[in-house]
């Protein structure tokens, strides 16, 4: 096929026969990468957690990772996953350790945030939250977690000494499934 | 008689539909209400999965990036106005945030940043009838052999209404009129591709 003539029909109007051939390339496009199915209902809850007049400090997790995991997400093989989550620039990082395996104990996260300060806490799951305070190293842990659905809030503490956080400016990791 | 005609109102009913669903949601959302959202993420989110794997995120990345661009839109809504606005404005930022999540990793690292070509293979086809194989490997075939932006464009576009086609390509950075209002040089190329595939070849 030369490179160098317009394809045939390129400026024509769109006809029905185009919209089923998108239609097609939509099926196929689907079957061979489809959509997580807890993409939405991880969606869903996050967006019902969140205050629509909240402001808040969004972080994602980043670092160099295989392909098909989480950015910062490393398995060690034995179900322990840890997650590092970042914002821009000088924001908060927050490196989570996941462990536990599926029994009645549920999940247990050991959690550093850096730079360390003793801010509150708080993990939201569909069932309610769970709430503690980082010590003055910055660790946390939450321990008996339900498996499912997780999001981590962190709220500065008042009066916080780190003037690039300010107080009020409330940081939220995206929402996970553990 | 204008079949085609009565055809295309169908589909332009469906995005209509769309656009007057988005727009309750943003009144009742500017409200502080939440009414309708679910149903709307459920629409939408196919189109912004597909952006964010076009940059190349795994899947996990690319879950993060379009749960960003929600949750961005809830801090956001005062500024859309215009319900038609809301899709282009949700491609943005997806695009925005799948950069920004690429940026972050490190450049030396081994695995090559994967295009959307490479986490689906070609030779793969699913279930289905024997005609229903040969049609769709066709599709897949023909979609493989088209420069990579092209292909792109065709796999996104096909997720989405023609009133957001531009901000489609827009979010793709592809020049306006890539895909419609006229067919583009893409979609013509991937049908000259396919006529010349007998296995493709209509059904009488």
């Amino acid at each position: 096929m030369t490179g160098d003539r317009e394809p045939v029909g390129w400026d024509e109007p769109l006809t029905e026969a185009d919209f089923l051939l998108l239609d097609e390339i939509r099926r196929v496009t689907e079957a061979d990468d489809p959509v997580p199915d807890e993409l939405v209902p991880i969606i869903r809850f996050a967006m019902e957690m969140q205050n629509l007049d909240e402001e808040v400090s969004w972080l994602s997790a980043a670092s160099p990772a295989p392909a098909d995991v989480r950015g910062g997400e490393v398995e060690d093989g034995v179900g322990t996953r840890t997650i590092t989550f970042e914002g821009d620039g000088d924001s908060l990082t927050i490196m989570v350790r996941i462990s536990g395996g599926a029994d009645a104990r549920g999940v247990r996260i050991d959690g550093w945030l850096a730079p360390p300060a003793g801010h509150r806490i708080e993990l939201r799951t569909p069932a309610g939250e769970l709430a503690t305070v980082a010590d003055e190293q910055g660790r946390f842990v939450l321990d008996d977690v339900p498996h499912g659905l997780a999001q981590l809030v962190v709220r500065p503490l008042r009066g916080s000494s780190d003037a690039e956080s300010g107080p009020g400016l409330t940081v939220t990791t995206p929402a996970i499934v553990l | 008689m204008s079949g085609s005609d009565s055809v295309e109102s169908v589909r332009d009913a469906a995005a209509r539909t769309q656009r007057d669903r988005l727009a309750l949601l943003l009144k009742a959302s500017q409200e502080g209400r939440r009414d309708g959202l679910g149903q709307i993420i459920e629409e939408l989110t196919p189109l912004l999965w597909r952006v964010a794997r076009a940059q190349g995120l795994s899947t996990q990345d690319a879950e993060d990036a379009v749960q960003a661009a929600w949750l961005a839109l809830l801090g956001n809504l005062g500024e859309l106005r215009d319900p038609g606005a809301l899709t282009g404005w949700l491609l943005v930022v997806v695009k925005r945030e799948s950069w920004r999540v690429k940026a972050a990793r490190d450049r030396e690292r081994s695995v090559e940043t994967e295009v959307l070509s490479d986490l689906i293979d070609p030779s793969i086809a699913p279930e289905g009838t024997v005609l229903e194989d040969e049609r769709r490997q066709a599709v897949r075939s023909a979609l493989g052999r088209l420069p990579e932006r092209c292909q792109q464009l065709m796999r996104v576009v096909a997720f989405a209404h023609r009133p957001d086609y531009d901000a489609v390509a827009a979010a793709l950075g592809m020049p306006r009129g890539s895909i419609g209002p006229t067919r583009g040089r893409c979609l013509a190329k991937l049908r000259a591709l396919l006529d010349a595939d007998p296995s493709w070849a209509v059904p009488s």
